[in-house]
């Protein structure tokens, strides 16, 4: 069996703007608390040490310099979750095929 | 409002889990009928593209922010059970890789924003296709279906950790503060997927399928 899985034009382009956008707004993103940690400060509960050491914690790369760090953070957020995608569509199409 | 570890007691994670779970079988299972070798790049792009939007929060009002969920926007262009696929893989990653919600919370966190966020914003979104015709009704449907999905997420959210015996309060405390702040974060996922989906209204419209039932019209997708 053999799938065809190619890009066309306009998910090349979105691809291109996701980065773009990523790239304009990390620097005028909020640090702010979001809504629920908002909450919880409020009512005084912090959070505990979490139970696994996630590889790039809070979305930030220590590879000199706030945007840089942050940017490349969300570059390899944005590809492997494009990766995943790609791969579990893949084996749903399998499955179907058998199926 | 990815949940942390700490904020939830055990018996309360796993409940969620399986709460989850309950709706991740037949969604995974259905998910089956959307996905296609013509829609891995629109699931790939807009998967991708809620992820960097999570990134991103928002400033609100009074030191608070808040960021997109994008369980609406993605349950309009893929149907609602690939949305809940994506949602999960989403958290998954955020989870695993970037420290973002707890693992022991991921159930809960599943279950508020791949379900009950996907599932309250997609059937808003559907009703008020039916009521409203045209480009109008799409737009109308995402703007109040993203509006409510927050505001529900944030309501089961709210639940979760005033039953949780690690909030020192119930949820008559708990509810009405996520509500709070959620109901504002929630305009800003409305006024973000809306303007998301007009522009492709006008750019590449074949991308947003007409509804039937519960679900979307899988064999439109004209993808070119």
């Amino acid at each position: 069996m053999v799938l065809k899985v190619s890009f066309p034009r306009w998910a090349k382009i979105s691809l291109a703007v996701i980065i773009l956008l990523l790239a304009v707004f990390i620097p005028l993103a909020s640090a702010f608390p979001d809504g629920l940690e908002r909450v919880a400060e409020t009512l005084g509960v912090v959070e505990s040490e979490p139970v696994w050491h996630a590889p790039i914690p809070d979305y930030f790369i220590n590879i000199g310099g706030d945007w840089l760090g942050t940017f490349t953070a969300g570059l390899i957020g944005v590809a492997l979750t494009a990766a995943v995608i790609i791969g579990v569509s893949i084996l749903y199409l399998k499955f179907k095929k058998h199926s | 409002m990815h949940i942390p570890d700490g904020f939830l007691d055990a018996a309360l994670s796993i409940s969620m889990f399986i709460l989850a779970a309950l709706a991740w079988a037949p969604s995974f299972y259905k998910a089956n009928k959307n996905i296609s070798e013509k829609n891995i790049p629109l699931m790939a792009v807009l998967t991708a593209g809620v992820f960097a939007a999570q990134m991103l929060n928002f400033p609100i009002i009074g030191g608070t922010s808040g960021h997109l969920i994008g369980a609406t926007l993605i349950a309009v262009f893929l149907g609602p059970f690939p949305a809940v696929v994506s949602l999960t893989i989403i958290l998954l990653i955020q989870g695993l890789v970037f420290g973002d919600g707890g693992l022991t919370a991921l159930g809960a966190n599943s279950f508020n924003m791949a379900v009950i966020a996907v599932f309250s914003g997609f059937l808003v979104y559907a009703l008020i296709r039916k009521l409203i015709p045209g480009d109008k009704g799409v737009i109308t449907g995402v703007f109040i279906g993203s509006w409510i999905s927050v505001i529900l997420a944030a309501l089961a959210c709210g639940l979760e950790i005033g039953l949780s015996s690690i909030f020192p309060y119930g949820v008559e405390v708990t509810v009405p503060a996520m509500l709070f702040w959620h109901v504002i974060i929630a305009f800003g996922e409305a006024l973000i997927s809306s303007a998301i989906v007009a522009v492709v209204l006008k750019t590449n419209s074949s991308l947003i399928p007409p509804v039937k039932g519960f679900n979307i019209v899988v064999e439109y997708s004209s993808l070119k």
